[in-house]
């Protein structure tokens, strides 16, 4: 009977071990859920800075750094020194960075909701290889150019996307001008993706 | 036989207490549900929250935002706003915070958003 105890609180212990090991580990990942969250560890080799934001007016520069994680994703982080940990930004499954779009874009900010509060905006983001410009849509209707580098970014990505870095002016967020969508364009001038964004 | 079998039991243990303490840095405030709303959550105050995560089963089309709102000008801190499949705001504050996830609009998905320290 006392074996029989035994066995059974045994077998009991084993299964709840396994299973919150397996979920502690990122063994059992289910899309959606927090075990589906990329394991964001530096390692040697795995980050690269790929755009930068400049220091102005009082707000440092930052670096945007591309990240291959050992379990499978490519992740774009917005940081203040160039480690993932510190990062605001996101990531898509490494087979596709860019979730089947022209573009992957990030809108990070510090301050709101309302827009009068907000210090620094900036846009962050890949664009595909073939993109040839990239346009910000601000509230008022008008537009702001994006340059898009020419960093390379095979060895992390799996392409040479087109990695961007830009910082929302002060005077447009003081006039009550923010963004509302990001354009990427081919060589033509067609706009080939639109991603809506905004504050708030 | 019965010793090999408390020593396994021992060991399995070990494997659970430390996946208690991995697990135990992290709140899910909402999910994992299916989000066919365009809807919001918002986790317990704390002041150990550093991170805040919005998980989802899509990438590229569902449009969602992650921040951590203190609890005296309730100003929104390392806000981040994407479609990108897995999302992290991040602010380093002694203060007491909340987290904050919304869907803002496009497809439907799997999703959770939970706040890690």
């Amino acid at each position: 009977m006392r074996r029989k105890r035994v066995v059974i609180v045994a077998g009991a212990v084993t299964i709840a071990g396994l299973a919150l090991g397996g979920i502690a580990s990122g063994l059992h990942r289910t899309a959606g859920t927090p075990s589906a969250a990329p394991d964001i560890r530096s390692r040697p080799g795995t980050v690269e800075q790929v755009a930068q934001f400049t220091s102005e007016n009082g707000r440092p520069g930052r670096q945007v750094v591309l990240q291959r994680t050992d379990d499978g994703y490519v992740c774009l982080w917005d940081t203040p020194d160039g480690a993932a940990e510190h990062g605001v930004g996101g990531c898509n499954p490494a087979a596709d960075p860019l979730g089947g779009r022209k573009l992957l874009v990030s809108l990070a900010y510090d301050g709101g909701p309302a827009l009068s509060t907000v210090h620094d905006a900036r846009l962050s983001g890949l664009a595909a290889p073939d993109v040839a410009a990239a346009r910000l849509v601000m509230t008022d209707g008008t537009t702001r150019s994006i340059a898009l580098s020419r960093v390379a970014t095979r060895a992390l990505a799996g392409k040479d996307y087109r990695p961007f870095a830009y910082r929302v002016r002060q005077s447009d967020l003081g006039k009550g001008i923010a963004p509302v969508a990001v354009l990427v364009l081919d060589a033509d001038g067609r706009v080939v993706d639109r991603q809506v964004t905004g504050i708030g | 036989m019965r010793r090999k079998l408390v020593a396994f039991t021992a060991a399995v243990a070990g494997v659970l207490v430390t996946a208690v303490i991995a697990l135990a840095g992290t709140n899910t405030y909402r999910g994992p549900m299916y989000w066919s709303c365009f809807c919001d959550g918002s986790s317990p105050y704390a002041s150990q929250w550093i991170e805040n995560w919005f998980v989802k089963s899509t990438s590229g089309i569902s449009d969602t935002m992650v921040t951590l709102i203190d609890n005296t000008s309730y100003s929104w801190h390392g806000t981040v706003r994407s479609t990108a499949s897995a999302q992290k705001a991040w602010w380093v504050s002694s203060v007491v915070k909340k987290g904050y996830c919304k869907f803002y609009g496009g497809t439907a998905f799997n999703g959770s958003c939970f706040v890690a320290s």
